[in-house]
């Protein structure tokens, strides 16, 4: 039988009451607490005992304190001696037990009790939340911010999609924490003024459940990517080698008698380093094609020209160059296609190897808008992707000017104008597909059609 | 702390003031308090060394001798205008309940 148990920890730190009460039916049970934690308690085998306990706070104790400040153990002494016993000490938090049939509890004033768990929380949930709770409002902005100004970027990405829902989550969550210890205390207070003691009931249940929702978004986000299920298992270790650093730098600084501020700087440190060489190494081996798990498409083989090795995709494409023009060429051929439920967007480049003499090249995006709402904000966005830009006295002439769409047998179809006039650069738009199509020679009417009818036909 | 908290003691602020009337160690209140009210007051060992933290803070009791972690304290003289403020205060109550129902209560 085993002798010890771990417990997920489903109450609030500061609810006295309720983990009072846990503690004691566990004890009856035969297990005794012996280590506390943010997600798990451990509980050691015992006989089972008929115990009281009871669950006190010291506000200036840190869980990055090398040991127990003189304060905190003469409080620890007054408890003592007046028949407590200290079980487990966590950070600010103390839980005391005692054999008497009925001890007077350590906390009897209820005005000093709410002002110690106050100052507890000022301490303790509100910088945490104060720190989080920006960082997480930034991310939905930042978020919002690129879906208004990339629309098709972000909603052909099942993986931007499917990560939005997580900050607005995780802002509910901090924004309840902090709104509940104000509300809480201020209430506690004016209880206690008439010498009643406001328990705390935080509903700790609800914040788990969120901040699960949000953790099943994130992972769904990874696994709804083009990043492999080895991408999630990279970030999971790497999240737990996080923890796992911080947790070990800071219990080996604490057996090492380093200062609490020491302790903090040390460990957050150490963390970030992790975090800084984790995010190093993938870009590294990202940028020399040798992520296991990269995105998009794969190189077939690889050429040497002029010293540096090029490699050369063959995927297939819609449209081919061989489509429409006559020319032998080796080509590289390269499709990057992203899906969600609202779109599917494809970018597809067609050119020689640099080894090859031939001018024609061919690059184009497909977006397909599988929900008709989206079309309008859709196609504006494309339409003013593209805008002149001042520099000085100069224009920079970069703009989509409306062209006659009966050649490409479309509703509507522009042409990209440039300081040397108009490019042969199109934006197409047909029922429920818009394609922005560049090559790179001026192409005949024949070939416009043919491009057309191959580029429509998908949608057909 | 803000000041207006003792502008009215609890009762076991009160209990604490009044036993340090004479100089006295820390966990010496405890019993004395149990014992001067027949158990009706009981204070808790935490919450007693909260208040005598937050009264040495606020100059209402000092310290007097300190033999390792057992420290004797004593009331100071704005602690003895405080508890003299509360004392006055429960008089005028008491005065109140016998000028309305004094001969009841007697009888």
């Amino acid at each position: 039988m085993s002798k010890v148990k771990r417990c997920f920890a489903n109450f609030s730190p500061f609810d006295q009451k309720t983990i009072e009460t846990k503690l004691e039916e566990m004890a009856a049970k035969g297990w005794m607490i012996q280590k506390l934690g943010n997600l798990f308690w451990t509980y050691e085998r015992t006989e089972p005992q008929r115990l009281h306990f009871a669950v006190t706070y010291f506000p200036e104790a840190s869980e990055f304190d090398p040991k127990p400040s003189e304060g905190q153990l003469t409080r620890e002494e007054f408890c003592t001696q007046d028949g407590w016993q200290l079980a487990v000490r966590w950070g600010a938090m103390q839980i005391f037990y005692s054999t008497q049939e009925n001890p007077v509890p350590i906390d009897t004033d209820p005005v000093t009790q709410v002002e110690t768990i106050c100052r507890t929380m000022k301490k303790t949930v509100v910088p945490t939340q104060l720190v989080s709770l920006p960082i997480s409002v930034f991310y939905l902005v930042f978020q919002l911010w690129e879906l208004w100004h990339d629309p098709v970027d972000y909603l052909a990405s099942s993986y931007k999609l499917l990560s939005l829902p997580m900050w607005p989550l995780l802002i509910l969550v901090e924004g309840y924490e902090l709104w509940f210890c104000f509300h809480w205390c201020r209430r506690a207070k004016k209880a206690a003024r008439d010498g009643v003691f406001l328990p705390v009931r935080s509903h700790q249940f609800l914040s788990w459940f969120v901040l699960a929702v949000a953790a099943l978004f994130l992972l769904l986000s990874m696994g709804g990517s083009a990043f492999s299920a080895s991408a999630v298992a990279f970030g999971v270790v790497m999240t737990f080698i996080g923890m796992a650093v911080g947790n070990g730098l800071s219990g080996w600084l604490k057996e090492q008698g380093a200062s609490r501020r020491v302790n903090m700087v040390v460990s957050s440190v150490g963390v970030l380093l992790v975090v800084i060489l984790a995010f190093a190494g993938m870009f590294a081996l990202m940028i020399g094609n040798r992520f296991p798990f990269s995105p998009g498409s794969t190189p077939v083989d690889t050429y040497e020209w002029n010293g540096h090795t090029y490699d050369i995709y063959d995927d297939p494409l819609p449209l081919e160059l061989e489509d429409l023009v006559e020319a032998e060429a080796r080509w590289s051929k390269k499709a990057e296609i992203q899906e969600s439920v609202f779109l599917t967007y494809g970018e597809y480049t067609q050119r020689p190897l640099y080894s090859e003499e031939v001018d024609y090249q061919i690059r184009y995006d497909i977006t397909d808008v599988k929900v008709p709402a989206l079309y309008p904000f859709i196609q504006e966005s494309l339409v003013n992707a593209r805008q002149d830009q001042l520099q000085g006295d100069f224009v920079f002439v970069d703009h989509f000017e409306p062209a006659d769409p009966a050649p490409w047998g479309a509703q509507e179809a522009y042409q990209l104008r440039g300081n040397d006039g108009l490019m042969n650069t199109y934006l197409v738009c047909w029922e429920d597909r818009i394609v922005e199509i560049k090559f790179y020679w001026t192409p005949t009417a024949e070939q416009i059609t043919r491009a057309a009818d191959i580029l429509h036909m998908g949608t057909e | 702390m803000p000041r207006e908290k003792f502008q009215t003691l609890t009762q076991q602020m009160f209990y604490i003031l009044l036993c340090l009337c004479e100089e006295r160690r820390g966990m010496d209140i405890l019993e004395l308090v149990r014992t001067m009210t027949g158990g009706r007051v009981a204070i808790g060992s935490g919450t007693l060394y909260d208040l005598l933290e937050q009264f040495t803070t606020e100059g209402m009791i000092r310290e007097t001798k300190a033999e390792g972690r057992r420290r004797s304290y004593m009331i100071t003289e704005k602690g003895q205008g405080m508890l003299k403020q509360e004392y006055q205060r429960l008089r005028e109550q008491t005065a109140d309940y016998e000028r309305l129902l004094g001969k009841e209560a007697e009888g």
